[in-house]
This record gives structure tokens, sequence and C-alpha cells, in this order.
């Protein structure tokens, strides 16, 4: 008998990133973790959905104290955590956030970083070099300080923003981009993604803006893009373009419509966890949720698996709908808007239909054979 | 580094780069310092890999390693001495050991 335990299979991250997508023996598995360490952030972004103002001492009160944050991540880890997400807000507001970030990474955690870049100063620079997340992902709103600080309403974000990302790419941090697009900042797509191309980043974005989850406010937001322009994008960004090609030929393999309210990954290898402790199936769905600071990981863990058992209760339109193929319609939407998880939120499905009929032009047989199997 | 653990008197213990961990039904060593070898890997363990790594928790001789190992597995003598050597090496390569 050999002793066979070489070390040579090793295994890389972006491997381990399939794995959150694969079967597992078809079990739930709490692998990825999305973690909001506050909700205050040092920006005012004019299509934020849950932002408060940095300075807000109700909030800070109610975020969770440092020993709280920590004993959720043992938790965490216990359970055999492997990514977390560290988020907000602006998880770099908080003064423990470097003891909290080190906590993790020292429990074997493998730490994503969202953030607005405007607090990378060269001493965090340094403390995330020394102690490497899995990646950083920062927010850009536009490639012109006119354009950026219109939709962050704050003097010199734009600066401190792209300071900070050059702190991290000097020091070879693991980093990408990512941007909401709007009215406010459409015009500079183009100038942002030849930013992110020439220093060799990952860039990604959306164009359908989440209504705030304390409810104030509009919905469609007032900066919210017209949903011909959003769709469009399919068509101007070649690897837009190829993803969809990609969904398509991988919702033709499906070929049967699913009944149940949650058909995405939510809940199975990945959950939530608020400011104050909530534990929900996903960022979007923070209703049922479970307070850590009162129950067990496991035992909410467990209780978050019902819910991914729940059937439709509703006869909606989605349920004859072929042109949904493309649809971004999701539970988090009707929880948003309606309160409940099924409810057609119009807005969401106007989009899906839009995107779905410019689908058609783009893989026109294989999304034809997909709508054939929805029927 | 490799002639560095081939001493068997020399003893070795695990360096502050590596976290072990269960994950799902994996084994696994994750990278936390930047100046382990590769830092963009996770590095499975099986069984006895896992077994030795406990043993590290304290400086372990070479020999110390060998006797653990033999005590606790059905493996003849011969075996053991060449791939706790491998074994150790790899480790050292990643910077997972050191010198105690």
């Amino acid at each position: 008998m050999s002793l066979d335990c070489s070390i040579d299979s090793s295994v890389d991250f972006e491997e381990w990133g399939a794995i959150l997508s694969a079967p597992l023996n078809g079990g739930r598995y709490p692998l990825s973790a999305t973690f909001e360490l506050t909700n205050r952030c040092n920006f005012n972004c004019a299509h934020c959905y849950i932002n408060q103002p940095a300075n807000d001492e109700a909030a800070c009160e109610r975020e969770l104290t440092t020993e709280q944050v920590k004993a959720i991540i043992d938790q965490m880890a216990a359970a055999g955590v492997l990514f977390l997400t560290l988020t907000g807000g602006e998880p770099l507001l908080r003064p423990d956030f470097a003891e909290i970030y080190t906590y993790a990474r020292l429990k074997g955690l493998l730490v994503i970083l969202f953030t607005n870049g405007a607090l990378i100063t060269e001493e965090i620079a340094d403390f995330l070099n020394d102690l490497r997340p899995f990646s950083v992902d920062i927010s850009i709103y536009g490639a012109s300080r006119s354009v950026f600080e219109a939709v962050t309403r704050v003097s010199g974000t734009f600066s401190r923003c792209y300071a900070g990302i050059e702190r991290l790419l000097s020091r070879g941090i693991p980093l990408s981009l990512k941007t909401e697009l709007m009215t406010l900042n459409i015009d500079e797509i183009a100038e942002m993604k030849a930013f992110a191309d020439e220093k060799g980043l990952k860039f990604r974005y959306d164009g359908l803006l989440w209504p705030r989850l304390d409810g104030i406010g509009e919905f469609p937001r007032e900066v919210q893009l017209p949903l011909d322009m959003v769709v469009d994008l399919d068509n101007w960004d070649n690897e837009r373009h190829d993803a969809v090609k990609t969904e398509i030929v991988r919702l033709k393999d499906l070929k049967t419509r699913d009944e149940r309210v949650f058909s995405c990954g939510a809940g199975l290898r990945s959950f939530h966890v608020d400011s104050e402790g909530r534990m929900s199936i996903c960022m979007m769905v923070r209703s049922p949720s479970y307070s850590l600071l009162e129950m067990p990981f496991m035992e909410a863990w467990e209780r978050l698996g019902s819910l991914r058992k729940m059937k439709r209760s509703v006869i909606s339109k989605c349920q004859s709908c072929t042109l949904n193929v493309l649809c971004s319609h999701c539970p988090g939407w009707s929880l948003a808007i309606a309160g409940n998880h099924e409810s057609v939120v119009e807005f969401v499905c106007d989009h899906g239909k839009l995107r779905t009929e410019n689908g058609l032009g783009i893989k026109s047989s294989e999304l034809m054979e997909v709508m054939e199997n929805y029927e | 580094m490799e002639a560095l653990f081939k001493l068997t008197d020399r003893k070795i213990v695990r360096s502050n780069n590596f976290i072990f961990r269960q994950i799902v039904e994996e084994l696994v060593l994750v990278p936390i310092r930047q100046n382990v070898a590769e830092l963009d890997s996770i590095y499975t363990l099986n069984e006895l890999g896992a077994f030795i790594w406990g043993k590290l928790e304290s400086p372990k001789s070479h020999t110390e390693i060998e006797e653990a190992v033999l005590a606790d597995f059905e493996i003849d003598v011969e075996t053991v001495r060449t791939d706790i050597q491998t074994f150790i090496e790899e480790l050292g390569s990643i910077g997972a050991v050191e010198e105690a």
C-alpha cells in the first residue's frame, strides 16, 4: 500500500468556483456567503437599493458588533463555507474592518471584497496585499469625474475610487470592476469598458435597477434606463452577445419548465447575512430570514432549505409565457415590489419579453426550439 | 529547501501560510499568506495526508512522523519512508511546513 498522499492534486480557485454550481451529490452545502457588514456608505448613489448615510448613528447602532460578526464567521467556517463576500453599504467604513477581514482569512475563508474603492488607502492596500483576498470587486460609475459624481452625489469620489484601483493594481491584487448603468452614466459605458480592458480587468454591468429595500422612493427608479436601451446592450457588447448565445444553448437542454418558486441556485450553495445578522436565501430575498443571534447557523440553513422545496401556488402568466426565456424575473423582484414570492412585476416582465425577442435575432433557431419546449 | 527536509533528525512544523479545512467531503489546505508558492490554488489531502498534517501541529522529525504513520496505518516501512519524504518535500515546496 502506498501512502498516496501527494499534494499534486491541487485544485485551482476556478475549479472550486465550478463546484458551487455542480450537483455535489444533489445535496445542499453552505459554500458561499454574502455578508453585509453595514448598510452605511460614504457615497450617496442615485440608484442604490440599500445605502444609509455614513454617519447615521441609528444605522450604526443596529449593526452587529465585532464579536457578533466573529461568532457568525466561526459558525460559517465550521459549516464549511469557503467563499465569503464582504459587502455593504461600504464595508471599509467599519473601523473594525481589518480585524473582521483578518479573522475570516485566518479561519481559511476565501474573501471577496465588494467596495467602492474610495477608502482603499496605501495602508489598506498593503494590508490586503499581506493577507490576500480572493478578489476585490470595485464599482465604477463613470469614466469622467462629472458623470461619476453625478451618480455618487459626493464630491471627490471619482479621484479616490480610481486611486484605490491603482493601489490594488500596483500590488497585483486580484481585481474586477463592475457598474450599474443608468441614465446618468450610459454615455460612458464604452469608456468604462475600455478602461477595464486597458488594465486587463474583468468588467460586468447591469441595467435593471432594484427598488430600495426600505420601500422608500419610486419604482422603476428615476434614473432607470429605458428597457430597449438595456436590451440593446446584448447587441452592442460582444461578450454579452456571446453570453446570451451560451444561455440559450444551456436552456435548450433543460426542456421543462420548473414548478418551484426558487428554480435558481439561491440557498443551494449560497446564502446571505445582513448587517444585523439575519440570514436569508439570497441578497435580494430577505424574507423569511433567521437571526443568527438567536438561532444556530445550521438550523437557519436547514430552514432555508425548506424554502427551496416550495412549489408555485399562483397560476400567473409566467406559466404560459414562451417569451420569458431570457427573463430576469425572480422571487426577489416579487418580494421587493409586491411583498410575496410570486407576483409578476410588470416592469421586469416587459424587460424579459423584450430581451427574448431580441435574442431571436441573436440565435434564432435555438431560441425557437427552447420556446417550443416551453409550450 | 528540499535538502533541508531530507535530514531525518531535523524537526519540521506547520507554517502559518495555510489553514487546514474540511469543505464538503474534501480535506484541503487553504493558502492565506502572499508568500506561498501558489496562492491561487487550494491543495487537497487524502486521509493519510491529513493525518500527517495533524501530527505537524507540533515539531516532528521524519522518523517521528514515520513511526506515527506505521502505528496507525498498515503500510510497509520502505514505502512509508519514500512516500513521507516526497510528501514532506511537497509541503515544503509550497511553504506549508518549515524547520522548527
